[in-house]
């Protein structure tokens, strides 16, 4: 461990994962009560087309990639809010249209053909420091942007149509929502790419969800999972010397899966935590 | 709650209201006096709910004439908080996990204010209206596990808890037994009376809204009916609104009005 920390290149990494792990399983938490799994995959695979935008026109990728994916997220937010289609349908055609326009526009600019494997699987151990002000910087505004607004999050996330009735501005604080995911999407391409970016944000919250009956328990989790598996991943990715988004990704999934497997949601699970309370509760002869 | 006593807690002129394309209600006109218990009434398809959302602002597409509290629905702002809203079937996943007092206290929400965290007053409230719709025991219990009689409670606790003056109600009892029908008409009738609540309540069965509220408007896309109950169920323009159920739904409303009062 004192050996891998020696390279500066995995500090950097490790800082990385830890604000990526934070960051990610925070919105996971709104991510999957609302629901809006497939629109992190869908936003998250758009992405790809304003990241190669950006290759081809000689731009920051996050920047034209931050643009691209924003606006992808607004037009799936807002044609399925307008009920012209369903958001399945909308995000279907968007993350392939999009994904196919990238992969041409990255094969047009040929020098830059290597890029493709990077941008769409990310690779933490190349963060550079500007990197992680980037990353901390989307941080810290996604946190103040929960943080101040997490009851009204919350009601909507519960129930959109009560919390409209109740004058909440849910148009908004929907959109809003989708713009946390969107940059977030692109910031975190360099850690596990864009591919695996969806994947963090729904396997944290997801395995909250399994253990916990109680919102602030399941975000508890949630940060936890997202850094615990982030970290794991990245050091067992050093040593096997395999590729660090992938393993992360690898590393939440089994932490999920224990989740699942032990959920006291499960009906047997259930009964057994019934029974020793039953056992602990009764008196000593 | 020192709030201007206006005599009209809600007045609607000339109102029609579109959706997708079709007109869902027709020039209705009518007024709630504050303190009333409206019931409105008529078949699937009548409107009802519609009514109901355009009040909360929830459906903008009308045109004519809409005061709830002297003041339009969109133009309620800071004084939104006085309309709570318990909906046909709550839209919530029941694996959600939140515990009956953090539901109740989203409630509490329009009345903090954006952005402002909630203070131990807002859960006094939520606590306060927990007790007053007798669901205070339920407080620490997951959403998802309670009945369907016992979510009604919880959602009208909901409702309540923001210093409320009109609630609207939309088919409350979809899915109770009579017995707990009876007795949530009860409560509102209660709660009504303790709280100086003006209530509407949309509803298919004529008889049961007859026997608690104190005037029933009849739609079917216009206004058919508009009275005291007895008024309402000996009218011949019944007919206009029910058509063949008429004769059953008279003869169920008369039978209750008489065991009742």
């Amino acid at each position: 461990m004192i050996e891998m920390l020696s390279f500066s290149f995995m500090q950097r990494a490790l800082i990385a994962a830890v604000i990526v792990g934070v960051l990610c399983s925070v919105l996971a938490f709104f991510v999957v009560l609302k629901k809006l799994s497939f629109v992190g995959v869908g936003v998250s695979h758009s992405a790809l087309g304003g990241v190669a935008l950006g290759v081809i026109a000689g731009v920051d990728p996050v920047i034209t990639g931050g643009f691209f994916a924003t606006a992808v997220a607004w037009l799936i937010g807002w044609v399925s809010r307008k009920g012209h289609m369903s958001e399945d349908t909308v995000i279907g055609t968007f993350f392939s249209a999009s994904m196919a326009l990238g992969v041409v526009l990255l094969g047009l600019a040929r020098s830059y053909t290597a890029d493709l494997m990077s941008y769409l699987f990310g690779n933490i151990l190349a963060i550079t420091e500007t990197d992680l002000w980037l990353l901390g910087g989307l941080t810290v505004l996604v946190l103040l942007f929960v943080s101040l607004f997490f009851k009204e999050l919350l009601t909507m996330t519960f129930d959109e149509e009560l919390a409209q009735a109740d004058g909440l501005p849910v148009g908004p604080l929907y959109f809003g929502l989708l713009t946390a995911i969107a940059l977030t999407v692109v910031v975190t391409v360099k850690a596990v790419g864009l591919v695996l970016s969806s994947a963090l944000l729904v396997i944290p919250a997801a395995t909250g969800f399994e253990l916990a009956k109680d919102f602030r328990r399941m975000l508890a989790i949630s940060v936890a999972t997202g850094v615990i598996g982030s970290v794991a991943g990245l050091v067992v990715s050093f040593y096997l010397d395999v590729a660090s988004g992938a393993t992360i990704v690898l590393g939440l999934s089994l932490i999920f899966l224990m989740a699942y497997t032990l959920s006291p949601r499960k009906p047997w699970v259930a009964r057994v935590l019934a029974k020793r309370r039953e056992k602990s509760a009764s008196p000593t002869l | 709650m020192a709030s201007q006593t206006v005599a009209n807690a809600v007045e609607v002129r000339d109102l029609t209201v579109w959706l997708n394309g079709q007109t869902v209600l027709e020039e209705v006109t009518f007024d709630i006096p504050t303190g009333a218990f409206a019931g409105i009434v008529g078949p699937n398809g009548a409107g009802k709910t519609t009514l109901l959302k355009v009040l909360l602002g929830l459906v903008r597409t009308y045109e004519g004439s809409i005061l709830v509290f002297g003041t339009p629905p969109a133009r309620l702002g800071a004084q939104r908080h006085k309309i709570g809203y318990v909906p046909q079937r709550p839209n919530f996943d029941r694996s959600f996990p939140a515990r009956v007092l953090d539901v109740v206290m989203m409630g509490r929400v329009s009345c903090r204010g954006l952005g402002r965290r909630f203070t131990p007053a807002d859960r006094e409230a939520a606590l306060e209206s927990l007790a007053m719709v007798g669901a205070l025991e339920l407080k620490d219990r997951p959403i998802g596990e309670l009945s369907g009689g016992q979510q009604q409670r919880v959602f009208l606790a909901r409702a309540l808890c923001s210093h409320t003056q009109l609630l609207l109600l939309d088919e409350p009892n979809t899915g109770l037994d009579l017995p707990s029908q009876n007795q949530f008409y009860e409560l509102l009738d209660t709660l009504r009376r303790e709280n100086s609540l003006t209530i509407m309540v949309v509803s298919h069965d004529l008889a049961m809204v007859s026997r608690y509220a104190d005037r029933i408007l009849c739609i079917n896309k216009r206004v058919h009916v508009h009275g005291s109950p007895s008024e309402v169920l000996e009218s011949p323009l019944l007919d206009q609104v029910y058509g063949c159920e008429f004769e059953q739904i008279a003869s169920r409303g008369v039978v209750i009005a008489g065991g009742s009062h």
